[in-house]
């Protein structure tokens, strides 16, 4: 009786090992491979990878020491070992001095992480790579509002000021 | 001629704006006046707006005349609604604040014309 269940088994091994090999193909007569190529270009490039806020000045007129904005910063993403520089001004190297805000008429100066209006030898690295826009504005400034009442310079033509990357 | 801008030669640029916020509390400061509105034409009105309980005292700078940008005033020693004629004597009358003078019947005449103003 054991022997009989023994070979009973045998066969349906035999059966299912058959069956597989019918369903899976596997027992090719031959094959072929073939390569190519993935070609890629890739132009180097930088973007803002995080927008930047704002700074923000709160001044008194005449006030006796200078006021230093509450900064932002911006993020900057480049391809690896890209050089590129930074400016507030049209370009790096261009002129670049206290700006005049046109509804107050307060002098600020902007920074660049604390340096300057440049940021020059910078290399990316293919994360986001963050700058620091900071301000300063002089003392015993008098400034102008429409009226004897604190003002803000929201409908100033040159509130909006511009970075520029260049690569 | 080509007019060009020597902007440094870049592979690319990008740009990103963000805006400066100023708020100014106390314009002018403590003990100083502001201007409503200022003109550098003569004869403008300038209005001049000032915190309370300040005394105000308009004058020109040390050493210099109220004259200039703002036009000035001249104070002249002149007869009211006199209108003076060549032919008339040096007349030192009447007090009042004026920026012009009318000269009348001065034709045929050839000399010059001359007027002192002491001020």
């Amino acid at each position: 009786m054991k022997r009989f269940q023994m070979k009973k088994l045998a066969v349906s091994t035999i059966v299912a090992a058959t069956m597989f090999a019918a369903t899976s193909g596997a027992q090719a007569a031959g094959s072929a491979t073939a390569n190519f190529n993935v070609n890629i270009n890739l132009t180097p490039a930088c973007g803002v990878s995080t927008a930047a806020g704002s700074v923000d000045f709160v001044y008194s007129g005449m006030q006796t020491s200078p006021a230093t904005a509450t900064g932002t910063t911006i993020g900057i993403k480049c391809t690896t070992n890209l050089p590129y520089s930074v400016s507030l001004a049209t370009a790096p190297g261009y002129g670049y001095g206290p700006i005049t805000d046109q509804a107050t008429g307060l002098d600020y100066t902007l920074t660049l992480n604390g340096t300057g209006a440049d940021l020059t030898g910078q290399t990316g690295n293919g994360a986001e790579q963050v700058v620091n826009i900071d301000g300063s504005m002089a003392a015993d400034q008098a400034g102008t509002c429409p009226t004897a009442a604190a003002c803000d310079n929201l409908t100033s033509t040159n509130r909006q000021q511009t970075l520029t990357i260049a690569y | 001629m080509l007019l060009t801008w020597a902007i440094p030669a870049f592979a690319g640029m990008a740009q990103a704006s963000f805006a400066v916020n100023i708020n100014l509390s106390n314009p002018g400061g403590p003990g100083y006046c502001i201007n409503q509105t200022l003109s550098q034409s003569t004869n403008a009105i300038v209005n001049v707006v000032c915190s309370t309980n300040q005394f105000v005292s308009i004058e020109p700078q040390p050493g210099k005349p109220f004259l200039g940008t703002h036009g000035g005033a001249y104070h002249f020693v002149l007869a009211p609604r006199k209108m003076l004629s060549p032919d008339d004597p040096l007349w030192y009358i009447g007090v009042g604040t004026i920026t012009t003078m009318r000269v009348i019947h001065d034709e045929g005449r050839e000399d010059m014309l001359e007027m002192l103003v002491s001020f």
